[in-house]
């Protein structure tokens, strides 16, 4: 049929754009549940690929909020039990840091950071996940409750506790308390 | 002392503020698109062959492996001789008797016969030797003997006087 190879090349042409404008954002959010890499890739993968069949991805009104959601469902199901150390390898951190410090005070920032990552992930799911998915960047507070299936204010609440979490834990760590 | 508070929340604020930051990575492996559009592109394709029906070549494999077995057993059925154990030879043949066995079976009258045998099993041994008798010969290793027929002799008791 003459019309079907150029339909074919418009919709792949239109899904190709899709894929090229939030890959990057669905990563991210999956990376953020999941804490592997392989397994954030892979939801990532899985999230277009649902997306792709049966053409739902014509009819997305908020496209980063539904992508989102996909890949934040199935990161959870990817996730593996979860260790106090990290599960991001150490090289991955050391990259990320572009600070213009003294080599100790470098040391000891990458030495806390490490620490507080690793108390960010022993934290209960229900704490972490909205806590991880603010921490992008890239989601709204109201993003966010869509993503979870939560109420704003709950997930207002379950960030700010977290947080406090932290900071007793960091506290702890200074050999300090807190009153406030 | 609020003052003092407030600055060390303010502080583990930061702390928290940057190991957030740092906490997922910023950018994925490169490639991330070309390996999200190939695996969709797989997962398209994988299916329309997955939708094959595999029923009916479980059934005609079946089918085959059965004629197979089938056929390999009238083969090797057909190619078994059928065997006679025992042979017409001419001197046998002159010497012997309508039913040898069933006259031994069977001893001459005043002569007590084995109290054990019976008439079945006696039609069973007849049956025997007259299917023998009924297939192909196959001839026998062993030299003919000249079977010559005992002679019975009256005894005399002489009568004394």
């Amino acid at each position: 049929m003459p019309g079907t190879a150029g339909e074919d090349a418009q919709t792949t042409g239109t899904f190709a754009a899709l894929v090229e404008r939030h890959s990057r954002f669905v990563y991210r959010i999956a990376l953020a549940v999941a804490r592997n890499p392989a397994d954030a890739e892979d939801a990532a993968q899985e999230t277009f690929l649902q997306v792709y069949r049966g053409d739902r991805w014509k009819a997305i009104e908020d496209e980063r909020g539904y992508l989102a959601r996909v890949a934040w469902r199935l990161a959870v199901r990817r996730r593996k039990p979860r260790m106090l150390e990290q599960e991001l390898p150490m090289e991955m951190e050391g990259e990320l840091r572009s600070r213009e410090t003294s080599p100790e005070q470098s040391a000891m920032d990458q030495q806390l950071e490490a620490w507080l990552h690793a108390r960010i992930d022993a934290l209960p799911e229900k704490l972490r996940q909205p806590l991880a998915l603010a921490a992008l960047g890239e989601l709204k507070l109201v993003e966010i409750a869509g993503v979870l299936g939560l109420p704003e204010g709950t997930v207002r609440r379950r960030i700010h506790t977290a947080r406090q979490k932290l900071k007793q834990d960091l506290l702890e760590r200074k050999g300090g308390s807190h009153e406030g | 002392m609020r003052d003092e508070s407030d600055r060390l929340d303010g502080l583990l604020d930061n702390q928290i503020d940057g190991a957030l930051a740092s906490y997922t990575p910023r950018e994925p492996r490169p490639g991330l698109e070309q390996r999200i559009l190939a695996s969709v592109a797989a997962a398209e394709i994988l299916p329309r062959h997955s939708t094959w029906n595999w029923r009916p070549v479980w059934t005609l494999a079946a089918t085959a492996v059965l004629l197979a077995a089938v056929a390999i057993a009238v083969v090797s059925k057909s190619r078994q001789p059928e065997v006679a154990v025992v042979e017409h030879h001419p001197v046998a043949e002159a010497h012997r008797s309508p039913n040898p066995i069933a006259m031994q079976m069977n001893p001459a009258p005043g002569i007590q016969g084995h109290p054990a045998r019976s008439r079945t099993a006696e039609a069973e041994v007849g049956e025997t030797v007259a299917k023998a008798r009924s297939g192909p010969m196959i001839p026998l290793n062993f030299a003919p003997i000249d079977v010559k027929p005992i002679a019975i002799v009256p005894i005399q008791i002489a009568v004394l006087n």
